[in-house]
C-alpha cells in the first residue's frame, strides 16, 4: 500500500528537506501546508498515512492542527517535527494526541524510522473492518 | 584592598553564566543544523544606556540581513540574528548544498534556510532558558528583513525601553574551525525575563 | 547640502543636538521619529531622537518621548530667541519594521503623538516623511534646515 505523507510547516526548507527525505524512503507526498488551519483542511481533504507538523507556524500554530485533525479522525498519525523542546509544549501535543516528536534540526535516519513506526502501528492496530472480515 | 563587585556587577555575572549556558545548547543545535561547520559562544551580556546602544554594538547604518523572532509577552524579548551579505549568502548555499547565489534578489529557499537558522537558534536558547527559569518560552515564526543594522535594533529595544533606561544585550560570536564569523546573535529580553532570571540566581 | 554625514553629530535614541550655523546631526530611525526645529532667519535648529509616544512616569531622559522632547526644543529654540510662531518642524522615521502583522506596531503611535504635540504647540510640519516598513537614515544641517531621509532604496531631499 503506498504511504502517503502530509508535510506541515512554514519553513520552505524543511519542507523541501522533509519531502527529499520522504520520497527516497518510499514514501508519496500528499501535500504540504504552512500553517495550521491549511493542515486541517488538507488533511480532511488527502486523508494521509502520516503527518509531520511544525509548532510555531504564523496564524494558526501546531497545536491548533492537532486539535482539528484528531477530533475529525483520532486515528491520524501525526510527527511534531519542531524545534521547540520545551516540556509544556510537548505535554500538550501529546495529550491532543501527538504520536511521536522528533526536534529540530533532526537526523534523516531518525525521521525516516518515526515515520515508518507510525504506520507499522496503524497496521497493527485491528480495525472494527478486520474484525468483521476475520 | 581589592575592588569589591557591586550587586550589580555580580548580577550581571551570573546573568552572563546562565545566558552562557543557553549560548552552549544553542551552540550544539547550530553546529547539528549546519553539519558541524558553525558553533557559537557567548560574547558579552552587557547593559547600555540607551543613547548608546548602536555605537557600542557598533550597528549604524551598513545594509544588514537579519533575522527577527519574538517572544511575545511580559517574560519577553526580541532576538536578531544578523549577517552581512556575503556570510549570508555563504550560510543559505551551505545550508542547501549548492553554490553561492550572486543574483540580487534572495530566493525564497535561501530566506527559508536563513529564517529557520534563527528559529532552530531562537528556539535552542529559548529551550534552554524555559529549563532555567521555569517559564513558557515560545518564539514567534521568523521575519526575514534586509534594511539598516541600527533601524532593526532600535525597534527590537522598544519594549525595553518603555521600562528601562538602560538595555540588557546578550551578544553572541560565530565560529566556522575556530574562525570568527561575521555573524552576531543580539538577545534582548523584556525587564520582567530579567527579573525572572535574576530570581533564578538567587 | 547636508550629504557629509562623517562630519555630523550622531544623535543616539533619546539624545537630543542643537546648534545654529555650520551643525548637522544625524540618526539611523526605524520606529523612532527623528524630529528637527528650525528658524531659517537665524539658522539656528534642534533635533531629537524621540522612542516612544509618551512618559508617563516612565524613566529616560526628555528627548526619549514625544510629550517630553517637544517642549524641551521649544525651551532650547526660545534660549536662542525664537518663538514657537517662528518654529518650522521637519521629521521622519515611525516606520512599522516587522510589518503591520508583525510585533510591535510602535512607529503608527509615535507619529501620531508627535504631529499631536506639534499642533498642540502651534508648530507648522513642513515636511514629513513617515511609516513604511522601511529604515530611514537621516540628516540635519542647520546651515540651510535642509533634511535629508534615505532609505535602502531611496533618497528624500528638503530645503
Amino acid at each position: 500500500m503506498t504511504k502517503t505523507l502530509l508535510i506541515v510547516d512554514d519553513a520552505l526548507i524543511i519542507r523541501e528537506i522533509v519531502k527529499e527525505t520522504a520520497i527516497a524512503a518510499g514514501w508519496e507526498i500528499a501535500g504540504e501546508a504552512i500553517n495550521g488551519q491549511e493542515a486541517i483542511d488538507l488533511y480532511l481533504k488527502l486523508k494521509p498515512s502520516a503527518v509531520t507538523l511544525d509548532m510555531v507556524m504564523p496564524e494558526y500554530d501546531g497545536i491548533h492542527a492537532l486539535r482539528g485533525i484528531m477530533e475529525a479522525d483520532p486515528e491520524a498519525k501525526i510527527l511534531v517535527l519542531s524545534a521547540l523542546d520545551q516540556k509544556t509544549v510537548l505535554q500538550q501535543a501529546f495529550k491532543l494526541g501527538a504520536s511521536d516528536f522528533i526536534v529540530k534540526p533532526f537526523n534523516k535516519g531518525r525521521l525516516v524510522e518515526s515515520l515508518e513506526c507510525l504506520v507499522l502501528e496503524g497496521e497493527n492496530i485491528p480495525t472494527t473492518e478486520t474484525n468483521t472480515i476475520a | 584592598m581589592l575592588p569589591t563587585k557591586t550587586a550589580h556587577e555580580t548580577n550581571l555575572e551570573f546573568l552572563h553564566q546562565l545566558f552562557a549556558s543557553a549560548t552552549h545548547d544553542a551552540s550544539a543545535a547550530m553546529c547539528r543544523w549546519t553539519d558541524g561547520l558553525i558553533t557559537l559562544s557567548l560574547d558579552e551580556v552587557l547593559e547600555i544606556p540607551l543613547e548608546d546602544v548602536c555605537s557600542e554594538l557598533n550597528i549604524d547604518d551598513e545594509l544588514l540581513t537579519m533575522v527577527v523572532l519574538s517572544l511575545v509577552g511580559e517574560v519577553g524579548g526580541e532576538m536578531i540574528l544578523t549577517f552581512d551579505e556575503e556570510n549570508g549568502r555563504q550560510l543559505a548555499a551551505s545550508l542547501l548544498h549548492r553554490p553561492v547565489n550572486r543574483e540580487e534578489q534572495w530566493s525564497a529557499l535561501e530566506q527559508s534556510a536563513l529564517c529557520e537558522t534563527g528559529n532552530i537558534l531562537g528556539c535552542a536558547y529559548m529551550n534552554a532558558l524555559t529549563r532555567l527559569i521555569d517559564a513558557e518560552l515560545v518564539p514567534t515564526p521568523p521575519y526575514f528583513i534586509q534594511d539598516f543594522g541600527a533601524s532593526v535594533l532600535e525597534q527590537a529595544l522598544i519594549t525595553q525601553a518603555a521600562t528601562c533606561d538602560k538595555v540588557l544585550i546578550c551578544r553572541t560570536a560565530f565560529h566556522r574551525e575556530g574562525e570568527e564569523l561575521n555573524w552576531r546573535v543580539i538577545f534582548v529580553p523584556t525587564k520582567k525575563m530579567q527579573d525572572l532570571m535574576e530570581q533564578e540566581l538567587v | 547640502m547636508a550629504t557629509v554625514t562623517e562630519n555630523a553629530t550622531s544623535v543616539g535614541m533619546g539624545q537630543i543636538g542643537s546648534g545654529q550655523g555650520a551643525a548637522t546631526f544625524r540618526s539611523v530611525l526605524g520606529s523612532c521619529i527623528g524630529l528637527a526645529f528650525y528658524n531659517p532667519r537665524i539658522k539656528a535648529g534642534t533635533f531629537a531622537h524621540i522612542v516612544l509616544p509618551e512618559a508617563a512616569d516612565r524613566p529616560g531622559s526628555k528627548g526619549k518621548f514625544a510629550d517630553t522632547a517637544i517642549p524641551e526644543m521649544i525651551r532650547i529654540m526660545q534660549s536662542y530667541g525664537v518663538m514657537p510662531g517662528g518654529i518650522v518642524a521637519k521629521m521622519a522615521g515611525g516606520a512599522n519594521m516587522f510589518g503591520h502583522g508583525g510585533p510591535m506596531q510602535i512607529g503608527d503611535m509615535n507619529t501620531k503623538a508627535v504631529k499631536s504635540g506639534l499642533e498642540k504647540a502651534g508648530i507648522k510640519i513642513l515636511f514629513e516623511d513617515t511609516g513604511g516598513q522601511k529604515g530611514r537614515r537621516v540628516v540635519f544641517d542647520c546651515r540651510d534646515g535642509e533634511y535629508l531621509v534615505q532609505t535602502v532604496e531611496h533618497t528624500l531631499r528638503t530645503t
